[in-house]
C-alpha cells in the first residue's frame, strides 16, 4: 500500500517532432495503455513545457521521469538516474527555449521544495533530428523502460496491474 | 595579430537556433555574424487552410510568445475580410496581450538576462542585515527582512554544499565584468525565486480569458469567452474579480520589485549605456489599441519610424514598404538573389548551401542563417521596448515621456545613453511599469461596458465564407513583447492561398542584406563592444540579451553528461 495521501507523479518529457527526443511521451503512451494504476499516481505528458513543470513537480513526493537521456552510451541502453545523479543546473543560456529539466530541478532546489524522491527512467539516444519515428533501437528499448518503470512504482508499494487488452471493435 | 574567432552556438550535439559568431581584437569584438540554423516554414503549412484557423497554428510558431501569433493572425484575416470586433473582445485582447507582455519580461529579466549581471555565487559573501537595508531603501515590498534573506543565503549555500558541485561549475561566476557587491546580488536572487511564484499566478489571467496557458483560444471575430456575470461556466462575477486581483499583484510587483532591482542594478553598469547601441533606425508598427483598430491615433503606444537616431521627428510608417532580402540567406526567389520582395508577393523556397553539420564556421560564407532580411525603405530596423519607448518619447506620450526622464535622471545619464545595451533592457522596464498600470484602465472599462448592459465579445459578420469575396488580402500587425510582427495573409475560394509572417527577431536578428548593412544583433556586437575573456563571452550575451532573443522551440534531452549549455568555440 502506498502511504495515504503521498503523490507520485510520472512526467514523460521531451518533443516528438525530433526523433528520440519522444522516447519519453512515447514509454509514457506504452504504460498507460498496457498497466492500470491506483489514483494516487498521475501520469503527466510533460512534452518540452520547461518552467511550466515546476509547480508540478514541486507539489510531489516521487517523480519518475521517463526522457531520452543523454551520457554518451550505445543507442538503445538504459539508463537510470536517481536523485543527486539528475544533473539540476543553473547556467548561461541564450534564449528562454533553453530552460530546461535542470534549470527546473535547480530552482526546486533553492527553494527547498525537491520531490523527496526523483528518478530519471531513460534510454540512450540515437537521432536527434526533425522526424516523428523514433529510431529502432530506442523503439526496441520501450517496453524495457516501461518495464523499469513499473518495477519502481512497485517498490513503492503501488499495486500495478496489466491492463485488459482492448476488444477489437472493427 | 590575427583576430579570435568566437562562436557561441546553444546546444552543440543538436541542431541549434541561435548562433552567434565573432571575432575579437585586444579586447574588442570587431565583426559579428547572426545566425539562426534551423528551417522554420510555417508559411509553407498555411497554404490551403481555413483563413478562420490560421491563429491556431500560427500560435504554434513559438512556445515562449505565445498569444502575440494568434491575434497578429486575427488581426490579419480581420482586416482581409472587414470584419470589426466588439469593443469588449479588443478590451480583452489588450488584458491578454498585456499580461503576456508583463510576465514575459520579468520572466526575461530574472531568469535569462539576470544571470549576465548578478553573479549568484558571490551572493555566499553578503551580509543579510546590508541586503535588508538595501532593499528597504529602495521599495515597500514586504519580504524585506534580514531573516528573509539569511534564510535564502542559507538555501544557496545548502544547495552549493549538497555535493551538486557541478550546479554553478558552468556559470561565469567570477568574472571581472560582474560589479554588483553580494548584498545585491543576493537581493536579485531571492526575488528570482520570488518571481517563479508571482508569474505563476498572474498568467492565469490567460486560462481564464483564453481556456489555457500556453497558447490560450482566440477567435476570428472576437474572442472566444462570453460573459454573464450569473453563469458560473462563463467570464462571470467571481473569475472577474479574480481576474482584478491578478492586475494588482501584477502591478505591485513591476513597481515594487522588478522595476527598483532593474534600477538599481543599472547604477553599477552605467558603462554599458555607451555599449552595443548598434542600428539606430527603430520602428514600432503600435499596439494596445484603445478603440477601433483601425483608428491609428487611438494605439497606446504609438506607430512609428525612428531615423538615424533624431528624436526630432517621427516618421510615418507603410507597411507597403517592408522588404525581406535573402542575399545572405539559405533561401531562394524567381526573381533571383538581389530581389526584395513585399510578403504579399513573398517566397518561402529553402535551398540550403551551408556545409553539412556539424561545422566549425559560418562566418565568411555568403550565405549563413534561415533568417531572412527584412528592410524598411532598404534600411535595417531595430524593434522592440526600446523602439516603442523611443518613437513614444518622441511623439509625447506622457507616461513614456515621465518614466524616460525620471530614469535618465536617477542613473544620471542624458538621452543618448538610450541607444545602447542598458537602454533597451530599460526600455523592456518601463514599458513593463506603464503597462501594468494601464490593465487597470482597460479593466475598469470592460467592468463599465458590462455594467452597461454589453456583454459581446464576438461578431458573427462575415464568419461564413459564402459571404467572402473571392480573392482577399490583410494585414494584421501587433507590436509584441519582442517588437514589431506583421502577419500578412491572401485569401483566394475561401483559403489561405498564401501566408507570410515577419517576426520581431527576423528584425532584430536579420543578416547582412545585398548592401552589406548589418541587422541589429550584428550591428550591436561591433558597436564599442569589449570581450575581456573570449571563452566566457559574458559580454556578448548581455548585449544579445538586451534584444531578449527568441527563437523557434529546440529539443530538450536530458543530458546527463552536463555539458554546458551555450557552446562557446575560441579559435
Amino acid at each position: 500500500m502506498t502511504e495515504p495521501g503521498r503523490r507520485i507523479l510520472v512526467i514523460g518529457l521531451g518533443n516528438p517532432l525530433m526523433a528520440d527526443d519522444g522516447a519519453g511521451l512515447a514509454a509514457l503512451d506504452l504504460l498507460a495503455r498496457t498497466w492500470q494504476l491506483p489514483d494516487s499516481v498521475e501520469l503527466l505528458d510533460g512534452g518540452t513545457w520547461g518552467m511550466n513543470l515546476l509547480p508540478t513537480i514541486e507539489a510531489a513526493d516521487t517523480v519518475l521521469l521517463l526522457d531520452a537521456i543523454h551520457t554518451g552510451g550505445p543507442p538503445g541502453a538504459p539508463v537510470e538516474l536517481e536523485g543527486p545523479e539528475i544533473p539540476a543546473i543553473l547556467r548561461h543560456k541564450l534564449s528562454p527555449h533553453q530552460i530546461d529539466l535542470g534549470e527546473v530541478l535547480a530552482l526546486a532546489a533553492l527553494r527547498g521544495t525537491l520531490p523527496e524522491r526523483l528518478v530519471a527512467i531513460g534510454v540512450e539516444p540515437a537521432e536527434l533530428t526533425m522526424r516523428t519515428a523514433l529510431s529502432a533501437p530506442v523503439a526496441a528499448a520501450l517496453p524495457g523502460m516501461v518495464a523499469r518503470a513499473i518495477a519502481r512504482l512497485q517498490g513503492y508499494g503501488v499495486h500495478a496491474v496489466p491492463a485488459e487488452p482492448a476488444a477489437c471493435t472493427s | 595579430m590575427a583576430a579570435t574567432k568566437i562562436v557561441v552556438d546553444p546546444i552543440t550535439r543538436i541542431e541549434g537556433h541561435l548562433r552567434i559568431e565573432a571575432q575579437a581584437e585586444a579586447g574588442r569584438i570587431s565583426n559579428a555574424w547572426a545566425s539562426s540554423t534551423q528551417f522554420r516554414g510555417i508559411e509553407i503549412i498555411m497554404q490551403g487552410r481555413d483563413p478562420r484557423d490560421a491563429w491556431a497554428f500560427t500560435q504554434r510558431i513559438c512556445g515562449v510568445c505565445t498569444v502575440v501569433h494568434a491575434v497578429a493572425s486575427c488581426r490579419a484575416v480581420e482586416d482581409a475580410l472587414g470584419i470589426v470586433i466588439p469593443p469588449n473582445a479588443n478590451l480583452i485582447r489588450n488584458l491578454v496581450h498585456g499580461m503576456q507582455f508583463i510576465q514575459d519580461h520579468v520572466i526575461h529579466f530574472y531568469h535569462l538576462h539576470a544571470l549576465d549581471w548578478v553573479d549568484v555565487v558571490s551572493a555566499l559573501d553578503a551580509d543579510p542585515a546590508e541586503t535588508a537595508r538595501i532593499a528597504r531603501s529602495i521599495s515597500p515590498w514586504p519580504n524585506n527582512s534580514a531573516s528573509y534573506f539569511a534564510d535564502v543565503k542559507e538555501r544557496i549555500r545548502t544547495f552549493v554544499a549538497s555535493g551538486q558541485l557541478g550546479i554553478f561549475a558552468n556559470g561565469y561566476w567570477g568574472h571581472p565584468a560582474y560589479k554588483l557587491p553580494p548584498a545585491v546580488n543576493l537581493l536579485a536572487v531571492a526575488h528570482y525565486l520570488e518571481a517563479l511564484d508571482w508569474q505563476r499566478d498572474v498568467i492565469r489571467l490567460h486560462t481564464i480569458f483564453g481556456g489555457k496557458n500556453p497558447h490560450p483560444n482566440f477567435l476570428v471575430g472576437g474572442m472566444a469567452c462570453a460573459i454573464n456575470l450569473e453563469d458560473t461556466g462563463t467570464i462571470n462575477a467571481e473569475s472577474l474579480v479574480d481576474i482584478q486581483g491578478m492586475i494588482r499583484r501584477a502591478r505591485a510587483f513591476v513597481e515594487q520589485v522588478y522595476w527598483p532591482d532593474l534600477v538599481a542594478i543599472a547604477g553599477y553598469y552605467k558603462e554599458w549605456a555607451a555599449i552595443g547601441g548598434g542600428v539606430r533606425h527603430f520602428l514600432s508598427v503600435g499596439e494596445f489599441p484603445e478603440g477601433d483598430l483601425a483608428d491609428l491615433d487611438k494605439l497606446y503606444f504609438p506607430r512609428g519610424i525612428i531615423l538615424d537616431g533624431d528624436l526630432s521627428t517621427v516618421h510615418p510608417y507603410d507597411q507597403q514598404q517592408v522588404k525581406e532580402y535573402i542575399t545572405s540567406s539559405w533561401y531562394e526567389y524567381e526573381a533571383g538573389d538581389a530581389a526584395g520582395l513585399h510578403p504579399w508577393e513573398g517566397e518561402t523556397k529553402a535551398k540550403y548551401t551551408g556545409p553539412p553539420p556539424p561545422f566549425d564556421y559560418l562566418q565568411g560564407l555568403d550565405k549563413y542563417t534561415w533568417m531572412k532580411a527584412p528592410r524598411y525603405e532598404g534600411r535595417p530596423m531595430q524593434v522592440g521596448p526600446l523602439a516603442r519607448m523611443l518613437v513614444s518619447f518622441a511623439s509625447g506620450h506622457a507616461e513614456v515621456t515621465e518614466i524616460v526622464r525620471a530614469t535618465l535622471g536617477a542613473l544620471d545619464v542624458g538621452p543618448a545613453a538610450l541607444f545602447s545595451t542598458l537602454g533597451r533592457t530599460a526600455a523592456r522596464g518601463m514599458e513593463t511599469v506603464l503597462l501594468a498600470r494601464r490593465m487597470e484602465a482597460w479593466f475598469d472599462q470592460l467592468i463599465a461596458r458590462i455594467k452597461g448592459g454589453d456583454t459581446a465579445t464576438f461578431t458573427g459578420d462575415h464568419w461564413d465564407p459564402s459571404t467572402w469575396p473571392s480573392t482577399a488580402q490583410g494585414y494584421g500587425f501587433l507590436d509584441a513583447p519582442r517588437g514589431a510582427l506583421g502577419h500578412w495573409v491572401q485569401i483566394r475560394d475561401g483559403k489561405v492561398s498564401r501566408y507570410q509572417c515577419v517576426v520581431p527577431s527576423t528584425w532584430n536578428c536579420s543578416p547582412r542584406d545585398g548592401d552589406g548593412q548589418m541587422g541589429p544583433y550584428e550591428a550591436s556586437l561591433v558597436d564599442n563592444h569589449p570581450l575581456v575573456r573570449p571563452d566566457q563571452p559574458l559580454e556578448i550575451l548581455r548585449t544579445i540579451h538586451s534584444f531578449d532573443p527568441c527563437m523557434a522551440c529546440g529539443v530538450h534531452v536530458l543530458d546527463a553528461t552536463g555539458q554546458p549549455i551555450v557552446e562557446v568555440k575560441v579559435q
